[in-house]
């Protein structure tokens, strides 16, 4: 093997970071482990430890308030998990409000991020004021729909569609077993549509114009530059932005809470709804409620992989 | 081309027209907004009035004078309830940019063993089923008496916060020139004064968009805060405001109105004041690492 000249080698010890730190300072390792303590001890406390007994729980019979404490069961709260129809109703009910809540965010925020990507007066004010319902509290928001949609008489949604002729009589929108999911999906999409149509609007805005002229130029029609230039640029944030949303939207459960309580007749009842049925009101039967967390838990675990995945693969 | 040749005028038109319908958008998509203002205003008789009065006819504020001192169920002056809010939301804010800004420069500046890995656990944290967690969580705070307590609600928030807010973070330190890291080293920084001094104040921004995520977060919380404050003086806003309005046997929509206004205020107002740092923030948070 040829000995390299000294000099290099002096250059090659210069730039490793240990040898240059002023005398007495940390080394790499031990100022990361410093920095990151309290926020991985933090997360230990508040998520892991909690996460791990929630796990454990769902293999046991226990009840916080009958005093018998842990009784082991086996797989018996899975088993009754899986012939519950509470439960599979109440899994088919999350689809369905979180599918109908990121679609809806999805399609409108993308067709107002694609509406507002020209020039205009007051464009930053206007931007900013269509991100607003984002940062209003979801319990106004329920507020504000159970006002709006409320029935019999009064709910100025009622009043308006009837004045129009849409309707012939006045609903009960929240009341309806029929209508009481798409009206807490309306109102949930109105709260948070806004962070798509920032995040659509940010990677529309990221597209080099260049290459929409070149495709102009081409004579490509409004719709071909939408379909073989906007969309390509756009895939890889839609996919992010939509399994993120699908993950948090899964967890949401304020709106239903405040409005419907998960009725009429359980239409409307969602799984972290059940959860906190389950443990927290009525028997507190935590066992249980566990288990059905941890069936959430497996169930959202592909996403959160793929979601890490592509972050990762854009950080490198 | 003449200015007033017809393919110009066609398109002049067209974006006036484009225009015209984005206001129109908006108008109809902050309607319920403005129907909440409108109606906080209104005594219950016009509330009930056939056709609706667009602008309150005859506007009191009596709704939030019934409010500030207490409804009907729930005795509470809603001042409680907002210093509350206030103070776990600053809280929650002041304890997660402590925890989590050493950690995003960790991720971000130091070199070490197992980072990515590391980087993917936080990353996993934030997606976790939360009222899972929150069923030993809440034994944990029964246990340590700390039930219907600032810190006993600040702690499980972290959960909700902590990952998301190194996560952001993280994006704002990577986004800070390595030269500077370089330049502090030759000026003999050791590699916490190259931190605190050189790069920290250079990431204002982002630790102000954290922080209005953060407290925007904590200000909406709904489903933890009830678990937690189970006594009536500790409850935070969305909880107070739902246990003052249940049960009454007509609801009171003026009050209920006036209630979802104060509620909203602070938000509104860091919102008009800070939204640049808050939406550059989001993308951030989702998008970048």
């Amino acid at each position: 093997m040829p000995r390299r000249p000294r000099s290099a080698r002096i250059e090659e010890q210069a730039l490793r970071p240990e040898k240059t730190r002023p005398r007495g300072d940390l080394s790499d390792h031990l100022f990361a482990f410093l920095l990151l303590l309290p926020a991985l001890l933090a997360i230990l406390l508040v998520i892991v430890y909690p996460l791990a007994n929630a796990v454990y729980t769902s293999f046991f019979r226990f009840f916080l308030t009958d005093g018998q404490g842990l009784r082991f069961l086996g797989l018996d709260n899975y088993a009754r998990m899986l012939a519950s129809g509470e439960f599979w109703r109440a899994f088919a009910n999350t689809l369905i409000y979180v599918g109908g809540t990121v679609l809806g965010e999805f399609v409108l925020g993308f067709a107002l991020a694609l509406l507002v990507n020209t020039r205009f007066p007051a464009k930053n004010a206007i931007n900013s004021l269509f991100f607003v319902p984002w940062i209003i509290p979801s319990v106004v928001v329920a507020f504000i729909a159970r006002f709006l949609f409320f029935d019999p008489f009064h709910g100025i949604v009622n009043v308006v569609l009837k004045a129009l002729g849409l309707i012939a009589e006045f609903v009960g929108w929240l009341k309806d077993p029929a209508l009481a999911m798409p009206t807490v999906i309306a109102a949930t999409t109105w709260k948070m549509l806004p962070f798509m149509f920032v995040i659509l609007y940010a990677g529309l805005q990221a597209i080099p114009t260049e290459e929409i002229e070149a495709a102009r130029i081409d004579g490509a029609s409004a719709w071909q530059r939408f379909r073989h230039v906007t969309l390509p640029n756009l895939r890889e944030i839609i996919t992010l932005a939509t399994i993120l949303e699908f993950v948090w939207q899964f967890q949401y459960l304020t709106i239903i809470f405040t409005t419907t309580k998960g009725g009429p007749i359980d239409r409307t009842l969602t799984l972290p709804l059940l959860i906190y049925r389950v443990s927290f009101m009525g028997s507190l039967n935590m066992g249980y409620a566990s288990t059905l967390g941890v069936f959430w838990l497996l169930f959202l675990l592909g996403f959160s992989i793929l979601y890490v995945r592509l972050v990762g693969r854009r950080e490198a | 081309m003449s200015p007033f040749s017809p393919a110009r005028l066609r398109r002049r038109a067209l974006k006036a027209l484009r225009f015209l319908l984005i206001l129109l958008l908006l108008a109809l998509y902050l309607s319920p907004l403005y129907w909440m203002i409108s109606t906080s205003f209104k005594l219950q008789p016009e509330i009930f009035r056939l056709p609706p009065s667009l602008v309150p006819l005859a506007p009191t504020l009596d709704n939030y004078a019934a409010i500030l001192t207490g409804t009907l169920a729930s005795a509470i002056p809603f001042l409680v309830y907002l210093r509350n809010s206030l103070v776990v939301a600053l809280g929650t804010v002041a304890v997660t940019l402590v925890l989590s800004a050493p950690a995003a420069y960790a991720f971000s500046r130091v070199p070490f063993r197992g980072k990515r890995r590391l980087v993917y656990f936080v990353l996993v944290s934030q997606m976790l089923p939360v009222v899972l967690i929150l069923i030993p969580l809440y034994r944990m705070l029964l246990r340590l008496r700390l039930l219907s307590t600032y810190p006993g609600l600040i702690l499980p928030y972290l959960m909700l916060t902590l990952p998301f807010s190194i996560w952001m973070l993280k994006g704002y330190f990577d986004s800070i020139p390595r030269e500077l890291d370089e330049a502090a080293k030759v000026d003999g920084c050791t590699k916490l004064q190259a931190m605190l001094r050189v790069i920290l104040p250079n990431v204002r921004p982002g630790l102000t968009a954290t922080a209005i995520v953060t407290f925007i977060m904590a200000w909406d919380e709904f489903i933890i805060a009830l678990t937690v404050m189970d006594k009536n003086v500790m409850r935070t806003l969305p909880v107070g405001m739902i246990q003052s309005f249940v049960g009454e046997f007509s609801i009171k929509w003026g009050e209920m109105m006036a209630a979802s206004v104060v509620t909203a205020v602070p938000v509104v107002l860091i919102f008009i004041f800070l939204s640049r740092y808050l939406i550059g923030g989001l993308i951030t948070g989702a998008l970048k690492g």
